[in-house]
Formats: C-alpha cells, sequence, structure tokens
C-alpha cells in the first residue's frame, strides 16, 4: 500500500505552483487545473516507484504537459473544464497586462511556450529543459531564442536581448535561481 | 531585458497558484484507486492484450498484410495499445478473435473503417432489415478482393456486430497492432 502520507504533502507543496506554470503553458486556467490533478492521479496509481524520483515535480509536469496538449485529452479537458467552469462562475479578475501576456503567449508555438516557461519561470537551465522534454539542447536554445523574439513585440518592457543563462548549461536550478 | 518576462511569467502563475480550485489529494487519491479497480477488473480485454503480449513479434505464415510489413518492427507490441483504444475495443466487446480474424484476412485500418462507415449507412437504411448478407454486400462490392469478401463474408457469420466494427474503427489501430493481434 503506498504512503499517502508522502503523497499528501508532496500535493500540498506542489500542486498550486504546478498549476501556474500549467497555466503559463496552456493559457488556461481550468485546463490547466484538470491536466495537473489528473497529473497527480496517474502519480498516485505509480506513486510506490516514483515516489523515490529525484524530481517527482518534473514527472508530475511533464504529465500534465502532455496531457493538456494531447488533441483528444484536451477536447475532455475542456469539457470538464467547461463543467467546472460554469460551477464556478465567478472567474477572479485578471490585471490587463498579465491578460497581454497570456495573449501574446498563446500566439507563439507550443514548444517555445513551454521552453520560455522551463526557463524563465520554473528556471530550468538548457541540459536540464532539454531532459525534461527530450529535445536536444541545441533545439531548445533555438526555441528559446525564437520564442523571446517573437514575445518581444507582443509584451511590454521586454527586450529581447541573449541571456546569459542560455549559455549556462548544466547549471542547477539552485544556482540558477539566486542568479 | 528577460527579468521583465520572468517578473510577469511569475506574476501569471502566482495568480493561477492563488485562484487555483483543486480537489483535496484524498480525493484524487480516491478518485486513483477507483479508476484502478475498474481498470484491473472491468476491461477483460486487456487480459487478451497482455496475452497477446506475450507472444508478440512471432510470425504468422501468411497473414501479414502489406501495411503491417511496412510497419517498423519496434511499434509491432500490441503493449502499446492505448488505454482509449482498449477500452473502445471493450466497450464494442470486440473479442480477441474477431480483431485477429479481420486481421488475418489482410484488412488494413482504412478497410475497417470503409467497412464500419459502410455498415452504419446501412444500418440507418434499415435497422430492421439488416442482415449480414446486406451488409457484407454493401461493403463487399466496393472495397474487398476476392480473398477477402470470402474471409469477410465467413466473418460475418461468426456473427461480427456493425457496432464492433465500429468499434474497431473507432480505436484506430494501427496496422502494426492489428498484425500483432492477428499473431495472438
Amino acid at each position: 500500500m503506498p504512503k499517502a502520507d508522502d503523497f499528501d504533502e508532496f500535493y500540498a507543496t506542489t500542486s498550486h505552483r504546478l498549476v501556474g506554470q500549467l497555466f503559463a503553458m496552456t493559457g488556461d486556467l481550468n485546463e490547466a487545473e484538470d491536466a495537473v490533478q489528473e497529473a497527480y492521479i496517474r502519480a498516485w496509481q505509480r506513486w510506490p516507484r516514483i515516489q523515490g524520483y529525484h524530481d517527482r515535480e518534473a514527472w508530475v509536469r511533464t504529465v500534465a504537459y502532455r496531457i493538456s496538449v494531447n488533441a483528444w485529452s484536451k477536447a475532455r479537458n475542456r469539457l470538464t473544464a467547461h463543467r467546472r467552469a460554469s460551477r464556478h462562475a465567478e472567474q477572479p479578475e485578471i490585471s490587463p497586462d498579465l491578460l497581454t501576456l497570456v495573449g501574446a503567449l498563446r500566439k507563439i508555438p507550443e514548444p517555445q511556450r513551454r521552453v520560455i516557461v522551463l526557463h524563465h519561470l520554473v528556471g530550468l537551465s538548457i541540459e536540464e529543459i532539454a531532459a525534461e522534454t527530450g529535445a536536444p539542447a541545441g533545439t531548445v536554445k533555438a526555441r528559446l531564442a525564437r520564442g523571446r523574439k517573437a514575445l518581444a513585440p507582443l509584451v511590454s518592457d521586454f527586450d529581447e536581448t541573449p541571456s546569459p543563462r542560455t549559455h549556462l548549461a548544466g547549471q542547477s536550478r539552485e544556482t540558477i535561481a539566486h542568479a | 531585458m528577460h527579468d521583465s518576462l520572468r517578473t510577469q511569467l511569475s506574476e501569471l502563475a502566482g495568480y493561477a497558484s492563488r485562484n487555483a480550485r483543486l480537489d483535496t489529494p484524498v480525493a484524487l487519491r480516491q478518485r486513483g484507486t477507483r479508476r484502478g479497480r475498474r481498470r484491473r477488473g472491468g476491461v477483460a480485454l486487456a487480459g487478451v492484450v497482455a496475452a497477446v503480449g506475450a507472444i508478440a513479434g512471432v510470425a504468422h505464415p501468411g497473414v501479414t498484410s502489406p501495411d503491417a510489413a511496412r510497419a517498423p518492427a519496434s511499434s509491432a507490441s500490441p503493449a502499446q495499445l492505448t488505454a482509449y483504444q482498449t477500452t473502445v475495443l471493450a466497450r464494442a466487446h470486440v473479442t480477441k478473435a474477431q480483431v485477429a480474424a479481420l486481421a488475418k484476412s489482410g484488412f488494413t485500418p482504412g478497410q475497417i473503417s470503409a467497412l464500419a462507415a459502410t455498415t452504419a449507412q446501412l444500418t440507418q437504411q434499415d435497422k430492421k432489415a439488416l442482415t449480414t448478407a446486406r451488409i457484407a454486400a454493401g461493403y463487399l462490392a466496393r472495397y474487398c478482393t476476392p480473398a477477402e469478401r470470402l474471409a469477410l463474408f465467413h466473418e460475418f457469420h461468426k456473427g461480427l456486430l456493425a457496432q464492433q466494427i465500429a468499434g474497431l474503427a473507432k480505436a484506430h489501430l494501427s496496422p502494426a497492432q492489428l498484425a500483432a493481434l492477428a499473431a495472438g
């Protein structure tokens, strides 16, 4: 029998953060909530194995992302999200700046959006993103550069210049976060 | 600067984190456990698939369809049947023998889809008068080679229902998956 306490603690400490990251990737809060919850359900079903993973949060994030981009799941998630949204009709207000950012993120391709979020929000290095997405480091760099270039004219106060972090392959997440 | 993008993304994520409405971990665990029970107990076809998986890759003389032959060897494992495919096949009560029989007669997924469409058309025309002969006639005239016609007609007498054919088509089985099931 898997240990429920460990799972509950893991869920409590990471779930809201993951919803934030998924929201930045998908641009839809209800969809992000459903994808993340579905990923946690799958994590629970495999908990004895996942419990031993070095980065369980990355596993849940990857699964949630795949759920959100899977065409069939997407249709089902939208339906569920629609039902949930109709139950909670009142949606908290979002500032115009954030709304602009969501719109801008939606305009760039999904793979670019994903690496932008993983790099700039989650704080992963190029190598870590390559490991999580399964794409070569060069591809990650290219997506990052293209994504930033595409976002530059859409987001206010954002100047597209090369990031020193882009070249810090292999640097740990903690180091990057405090750089 | 990049700090600006990072700040804005953080604000965006913070908004979502603060306003996320998530179920309790207990509720999620219960859903996961319930789903696991259903999967273990309810889907008989999963057992069939597992059994077929044990003998995957074993060549079956004279039954490989052209599409299956073109498929890469690595994709031939029936273990790659998705949960969705398994569920669809199980809901349509498609048995392993029926899938295998269709695959053995060399039907490609495209032909099965065409068969499903023709069957549905015939079903809409006259439900009461739908006979195996009519289903077969509608399909045979358009899509089958003589050998396939014979095999298909034989299968209809075994009782492959329109609903089951539709289930097969809906599952979108790849040629490799069909071939693997046929090998079982």
